[in-house]
């Protein structure tokens, strides 16, 4: 059958010729992605393995199968599946907030040193305080609504933006501002032609960092607040049965806001290697 | 030939009206007010320049009252000992840097900015190119933001790039590029804002010597095509002679004008013939010895 398919080029027995062509990064990556698929689906097994052998109570320890079976048909029901768009929400609220004043303010403070020294030392107050140790003080003002669990949010994810967006913009090459100068271009045009597209990448990377981030605080919040709605508010009242249903959905949903966060990291990876492909750090890295 | 120049002063070559005047204010008021020194119609005037970075102990008085003026199409080089105060010169020269002392005038403008009609092309094309940015939109980056149409637009980055020998590259991106192509494109990105003065800031000084002797060439293509004034600094003595028909030769900090060469060889220049030609090995001869006496008494 082999001779009857238009088959591949042979591959050749002996060593690789000196010149054989460099593997194509698309090949790599793929190498790279089955490894650690491989890794994956071993954990996985393991976990499945320990569980049906009765090593440790399945009470503890469900089999992974039963986990991710309960995970998805967890999306039947409608009162999850508003909770898991309740907590999307929040983070996409809170990221697009967190951006739209993080990346303004990081620019700013990157481009003039007084600014910097200005703000710095109630930057520094500030970004130590542990986001979700605000939670009773947001509470008593706001009440356990949104506006609380996007508050925290925000706080969370404002300073990986606003930090890298001010060491991108810090880092620009003097010689590119001088470069577009050079040729007439205004202050302003600077900023706009030079400052901002290279310190883009950066400022992803921030937000890929603040991302992960953002998404732990608003489960970690939805958790302790015990609000409404949200995977967190859904875990939080599973959690009160305490039988062994309800722990599978506890675990379960937990595997999901794991899931969502892999996807959304994955997918803002994805954008920096298509727009930020010229940038070395993209290049390379990721 | 150009032997026969004077070398004891540095305004050899300046204008008429403030050759050997050291008080810049008298030279002023024999002038009306707002109009450039020197030769009417003088592409550039330097007049008395002087800049000091820094003050106190750490100042450093990089160059010192400096007067020369350059005519419409000529090709002058500045040469001198390493820190000599070159490229600051130049960064004065494009309006980068306030001299502090003394004015450079530009096609008869006093320089308070960056002055209309000027293109730098830096020494640095890794750090001067955008990398965002594709070769077509780098060369297109001057003139991106002027109220040329966009066919017109086209026009320009197109001839450019044709100039330079890059067509058929214009999707590509600097880093997927060698560096002698690199810097080709930063010239396109000069030639494409059709500058009437172009100032090189040692433009080929990370470049491999092939590569360099076909950039030169280039430049001395664009010059005839382009009707430009040029002017370049470069730490290459042979370069700075086969390119220019003038080179001013800077003394070690703080700079002064040590001599300026008229260059006299014949045109068009050949890598091979013209540098085997004894006037010219005679000048590369005459500006080494300058640069390694530092602008001390030849």
């Amino acid at each position: 059958m082999a001779i009857a398919t238009p088959a591949p080029p042979a591959p050749t027995t002996g060593p690789t010729p000196p010149h054989a062509p460099k593997k194509p990064r698309s090949t790599a990556r793929r190498n790279a992605v089955l490894r650690g698929l491989a890794g994956v689906v071993g954990l996985i097994l393991l976990l499945e393995i320990v569980s049906r052998s009765g090593l440790v109570n399945t009470n503890f320890l469900p089999p992974f199968s039963s986990v991710l079976w309960k995970a998805i048909t967890l999306w039947g029901d409608e009162v999850f599946r508003a909770d898991v768009l309740s907590t999307l929400l929040t983070y996409v609220y809170g990221m697009l907030i967190a951006c739209a004043i993080a990346i303004p303010v990081g620019v700013v403070l990157g481009m003039f040193r007084p600014a910097y020294r200005g703000a710095r030392a109630i930057v520094e107050l500030m970004r130590p305080i542990p986001p979700v140790a605000l939670v009773p003080l947001v509470l008593l003002v706001l009440g356990a609504g949104l506006e609380m669990k996007l508050v925290i949010v925000v706080f969370a994810a404002i300073w990986p933006i606003m930090f890298n967006t001010l060491y991108g913009v810090h880092d620009v090459d003097p010689y590119a501002k001088e470069m577009a100068r050079s040729f007439g271009v205004s202050r302003f045009g600077v900023i706009r032609r030079v400052v901002i597209p290279s310190a883009a990448p950066f400022v992803v990377t921030g937000i890929r960092i603040a991302s992960s981030i953002a998404l732990i605080v608003v489960i970690t919040v939805e958790l302790i607040a015990g609000g409404a709605q949200g995977i967190g508010a859904f875990i939080s009242r599973e959690r009160a049965f305490s039988d062994a249903e309800s722990y599978l959905a506890v675990l379960a949903a937990t595997v999901t806001a794991g899931l969502l966060g892999l996807v959304i990291n994955l997918g803002i990876g994805w954008l920096e290697r298509r727009f930020f492909g010229w940038d070395a750090t993209a290049r390379g890295g990721a | 030939m150009t032997d026969s120049l004077p070398t004891t002063t540095g305004a050899t070559n300046t204008g008429t009206t403030n050759t050997g005047t050291s008080n810049t204010a008298t030279a002023a008021a024999a002038r009306p007010a707002g109009t450039a020194p020197g030769t009417p119609g003088a592409a550039v005037v330097v007049d008395h320049v002087s800049h000091t970075y820094g003050r106190g102990d750490t100042a450093h008085h990089a160059i010192h009252d400096l007067n020369f003026e350059v005519m419409p199409k000529e090709c002058v080089s500045i040469v001198g000992p390493s820190g000599a105060g070159k490229t600051t010169l130049l960064r004065t020269l494009a309006g980068l840097l306030q001299p502090s002392e003394g004015a450079v005038w530009v096609n008869g403008k006093k320089n308070t900015g960056v002055p209309d009609g000027m293109a730098m092309v830096f020494q640095d094309y890794s750090r001067s190119l955008l990398p965002w940015l594709s070769v077509e939109k780098n060369v297109a980056f001057p003139i991106a933001g002027s109220s040329l149409s966009k066919p017109e637009r086209k026009a320009l980055v197109d001839e450019a790039l044709e100039a330079v020998g890059l067509k058929g590259f214009e999707k590509r991106y600097p880093w997927q590029l060698s560096g002698g192509m690199q810097q080709r494109v930063a010239i396109a990105r000069a030639l494409a804002y059709r500058p009437k003065l172009m100032l090189m800031d040692e433009p080929f000084a990370s470049v491999d010597a092939q590569t360099r002797e076909g950039l030169e060439d280039l430049v001395l293509s664009i010059r005839d095509r382009y009707d430009m004034t040029i002017l370049f600094v470069t730490h290459d003595i042979d370069e700075s002679v086969y390119l220019a028909n003038r080179v001013l030769v800077l003394s070690r900090p703080p700079a002064t004008l040590v001599e300026d060469i008229r260059v006299e060889l014949a045109e068009p220049r050949d890598q091979i013939t013209t540098r085997e030609d004894p006037a010219f090995i005679h000048l590369r001869g005459h500006v080494a010895r300058l640069i390694h006496s530092g602008g001390d008494s030849v």
